[in-house]
């Protein structure tokens, strides 16, 4: 049986708990694919708010970007002109000139980020020529300088985001120092003021030219931005037939051609997302539900952001993966170790097998299952109705796993999610309401109906808690995910 | 228990239960004493100070659980099966004009004159060889070896302990295979996690040896990784072994082979897409290895992935028997069970396979018949209860005779033992 969890975007991802099965996904580069997309798109499905601390965090990324790319520094050689006021021309050259990089600091605007690295340049020599002689050779010192670059961000015709330079970048700080003494003769000094400015200008070029096309690509990578994903990939494949699912995640550029605003101080990023299925013959004929308006998702000031999904994503995640097959069979239940010691108290034929008899759940569907946001202050519940299904309970005897009896359940659970500082999202059940309906004999008599509920109960509790879902990125400490309006928040 | 003390109603109950008779115990029945170690194997010191057979219990527990049959040549039925409640191994023979004969073989023994319980029978497999002898291997659980047993015409049996004396636990998963007087047999180390081969030459000799579980596969072994044996099935084609089992740490169905020169060697026949060497499913459980006609080897198997039986002809590619597939009209969807746990296979005179196996969804028995590669049949077995231990042979072309263990319904775990005499589905 196939479980290719790993190919399926966030929206599907966090509804896992009913399918099983731990997935990373494929984010890191944007899991761009030739199958046909989605066919239905929540156009803000997915959004991710980033603040202050989270800025601080991309920083460090690209200080690892530029600490491995330029560990040595930065040999810049470049030239600059200027005509002085007898119309002569004076150039200003630097050759290899070694400049050494600092920290990388990020900062947000309504115009968009602004990337600042710090600059050190030891003194170094310059030549200055006017009419193919040399005049004279000053030299330059940076210290304690900040490199600036501009950038907002778009999106490419896959979805990706793109980060592209907006302004021209500067070069700005206290200890900007030429020593002109050796050029007095050669250059008269209201020229010098001049010629300094356009130095630092010339230098900002030429370092963003080195710099830029390396840092800007890294930049969505940095701020966890680069999850666009457009994947067809099979959930459930076994002897009955397969089930595939759609996902499509993409960024999509504004009116005003940015695909981002700022919002309260903090950086808005959202993603449409596409979720679509084809038909696993384990389940009745079903409509996946349709992608609903919603509010905009509310944007609370802080320094840190969060990864936000909405319902209507999560709803139709959900049933995505029960039409693609994922809850039918052993699917969604093969990778959990339950044993007959799971089953409640009070069934007498519990009796004759040993407590520790492994036990396995075939899960038959009979409707859609249905998935709601609970919006109760602090409770930060995902409410998820199972829908009607049989459920055949099979035990290990002899050395084969032999169906020991069957009923109908549906059932209602409120789940909660958590994210530990490792990043890993599971899920906990909070409450679980269960009704148990029709019983069918297998090699045990089924318990009666007035014992079902609580013989059955603890084995879809364990089936349901402490699933493991998703491996986010690592944070600072362990957080829960909690409905915020008509979306999930997971904090960063 | 104390022998002496019950030594009447013990020889009352070994000549109601046992073939064997009273006999003589030393060269005087009064002087000396009678002492167990003189008597013969299966007897003990009586009352009188006479050796008796080793008593069987007044009743027999529960049967059915690793059942292995054959037919004598007049048809008549053997069946070996382990007795849960006592441990026992029983042997059972069809009679022509009477009950079945009734021996309890091992799991109890005489030490200092007392009869001492002991856990002997599980993974049993009996043979008829020829000349209408019937051989036997067992599991004795409590020394963890392997035994092997063969039946004089007297109905006396003589055992011999053919692995495991150290300090391994040897001889689970058990399969035997006699060849002109060749006694063959495979079987599990349970401590190495691994297989075994053993042979019995004509003078009563035995080699063991160990079997490698490797077929080529990169990086195999692996150090302390490694679970292979289970479910061993032999064959012997021109007097070189085969032996069919199931690669746990890796989900593949395994066949190792003796080659005329001596040596052994492994290969995956499925589980693992031979040029890529990707997995392909979990597959090899409960395989049982046959011989056509011609002597080809075949396997009934059952594929864990997909719960569903398999079957493989030496030169095919496997052939998914019976999938589980079902449609459920209530839902309005497709549904499985899984089939083909617990399956036997046997050919018939016109290489006709035929597998008997579990369906353990709907807790059927199902018969299965492939011809000329073609599933002509796939049918339950009307009246027939769950269970496992399945083992058969032909009566004829067209009957079935053999025994399993069913589950006693509404008793479960609890078996029985039954026998049968059935019709090759034709549907």
């Amino acid at each position: 049986m196939s479980r290719a969890w790993t190919a399926l975007g966030l929206g599907a991802a966090l509804l896992m708990s009913l399918a099983g099965g731990c997935g990373e996904v494929p984010w890191g580069n944007g899991g761009l694919g030739d199958e046909l997309p989605a066919d239905a798109f929540d156009t803000e499905g997915l959004v991710f708010v980033l603040g202050a601390e989270d800025l601080q965090t991309a920083s460090s990324k690209l200080d690892r970007v530029v600490s491995e790319a330029w560990a040595d520094g930065v040999p810049l050689t470049g030239r600059a002109g200027v005509v002085d006021l007898e119309g002569h021309e004076i150039s200003v050259e630097w050759h290899a000139m070694r400049v050494e990089l600092g920290a990388v600091k990020l900062a947000l605007d309504d115009e968009g980020i602004t990337l600042s690295v710090g600059v050190r340049v030891p003194t170094s020599e310059l030549r200055v020529e006017g009419a193919q002689t040399v005049a004279c050779s000053p030299t330059v010192s940076i210290d304690d300088a900040q490199l600036s670059l501009h950038a907002t961000l778009g999106s490419d015709k896959s979805g990706r985001v793109q980060a592209a330079l907006s302004e021209t970048p500067s070069l700005r700080g206290e200890e900007l120092d030429v020593d002109w003494s050796g050029c007095h003769d050669e250059v008269s000094a209201p020229a010098f003021d001049a010629l300094s400015l356009l130095l630092w200008d010339a230098l900002a070029d030429n370092a963003a030219e080195v710099l830029g096309p390396e840092l800007i690509a890294a930049l969505p990578g940095a701020l966890g931005l680069d999850v666009a994903l457009g994947v067809a990939t099979t959930t459930a494949v076994d002897e009955i037939g397969a089930g595939l699912v759609r996902v499509s995640v993409e960024a999509r550029s504004s009116s005003s051609g940015g695909a981002w605003r700022v919002v309260q101080g903090r950086l808005v990023v959202p993603f449409a997302v596409g979720l679509g299925a084809e038909a696993h013959p384990c389940v009745p004929a079903a409509e996946l539900p349709e992608i609903t308006a919603l509010t905009a998702p509310e944007i609370t000031p802080g320094p840190r952001g969060a990864t936000l999904v909405s319902a209507s994503a999560i709803r139709r995640g959900l049933a995505t993966l029960w039409l693609s097959g994922a809850l039918c069979g052993d699917h969604a239940t093969a990778e959990r170790s339950l044993t007959v010691a799971t089953l409640g108290p009070g069934w007498a034929p519990l009796a004759a097998l040993p407590r520790a008899t492994p036990l396995t759940l075939s899960l038959w569907p009979r409707a859609l299952p249905d998935i709601s946001l609970d919006a109760a202050p602090g409770e930060g519940e995902l409410l998820v109705s199972t829908g009607p299904m049989d459920v055949d309970v099979f035990g290990e005897l002899d050395g084969a796993s032999v169906r020991l009896f069957s009923l109908s359940i549906d059932a209602d659970v409120a789940v909660t999610l958590t994210v530990s500082a490792q990043g890993l999202l599971s899920s906990q059940v909070r409450d679980l309401t269960l009704r148990a309906g029709e019983t069918r004999a297998g090699l045990l008599a089924p318990p009666d109906a007035a014992i079902a509920d609580a013989v059955v109960t603890p084995l879809v509790r364990a089936l349901l808690d402490d699933r493991q879902l998703l491996q986010l990125p690592p944070r600072a400490g362990p957080t829960r995910a909690e409905p915020r309006g008509d979306y999930l928040a997971i904090p960063q | 228990m104390s022998l002496r003390s019950h030594g009447a109603a013990l020889a009352a109950l070994a000549a109601l239960a046992s073939p064997l008779t009273p006999g003589a115990c030393g060269v005087d029945d009064v002087d000396p004493p009678c002492r167990d170690q003189t008597c013969p194997p299966g007897q003990v010191c009586g009352a009188d100070d006479a050796c008796v057979s080793i008593a069987a219990p007044a009743t027999l527990g529960d049967l059915g659980r690793h059942t292995s049959a054959a037919l004598l040549s007049d048809g008549r039925m053997v069946v070996a099966t382990y007795d849960s409640t006592h441990r026992d191994l029983v042997v059972m023979t069809d009679q022509v004009d009477s009950a079945a004969t009734v021996q309890v073989v091992a799991g109890r023994v005489a030490e200092d004159g007392t009869i001492v319980d002991t856990d002997a029978g599980r993974w049993n497999d009996l043979v008829v060889d020829e000349d209408d002898v019937v051989h036997a291997v067992w599991f004795d659980g409590d020394g963890g070896t392997l035994r092997y047993g063969q039946r004089a015409a007297s109905g006396g049996w003589t055992v011999e302990v053919v692995d495991g004396e150290g300090p391994s636990v040897r001889g689970t998963h058990a399969s035997l295979a006699v060849r002109h007087g060749v006694v063959h047999a495979a079987y599990r180390d349970e401590t190495a996690r691994g297989l075994r081969y053993a042979r019995r030459e004509l003078d009563g000799t035995w080699a063991t040896r160990e079997v490698d579980g490797c077929a080529g596969e990169a990086g195999c072994p692996v150090e302390g990784g490694e679970d292979y044996g289970e479910y061993a099935s032999i064959t012997v084609i021109g007097q070189l072994p085969r032996v069919a089992f199931y690669d746990r740490a890796r989900g593949d169905l395994k066949m190792a082979t003796r080659a005329a020169d001596g040596p052994w060697e492994t290969t995956t026949l499925d589980g693992r897409d031979a040029a890529s060497g990707a997995d392909t499913g979990d597959v090899g459980r409960f395989v049982s290895l046959a011989l056509t006609p011609e002597r080809k080897p075949g396997l009934a198997y059952y594929d864990a992935s997909q719960g569903a039986l398999r079957y493989l002809l030496a030169g095919q590619a496997p052939l998914v028997v019976d999938d589980g597939v079902h449609y459920d009209e209530a839902r309005g969807a497709w549904g499985s069970d899984p089939v083909g746990q617990h399956v036997q296979l046997r050919y018939d005179s016109n290489g006709r396979a035929v597998m008997l196996y579990l369906d353990a969804g709907n807790l059927a028995m199902k018969q299965a018949v492939v011809s000329g590669g073609q599933i002509v049949a796939v049918a339950a077995i009307d009246g027939f209860e769950a269970g496992g231990f399945i083992d058969f042979d032909f009566f004829g072309d067209d009957l079935l005779r053999g025994a399993y263990g069913p589950w006693i319904p509404g008793e479960a775990p609890r078996t029985r033992l039954a026998r049968f005499l059935i019709p090759v589905s034709a549907r």
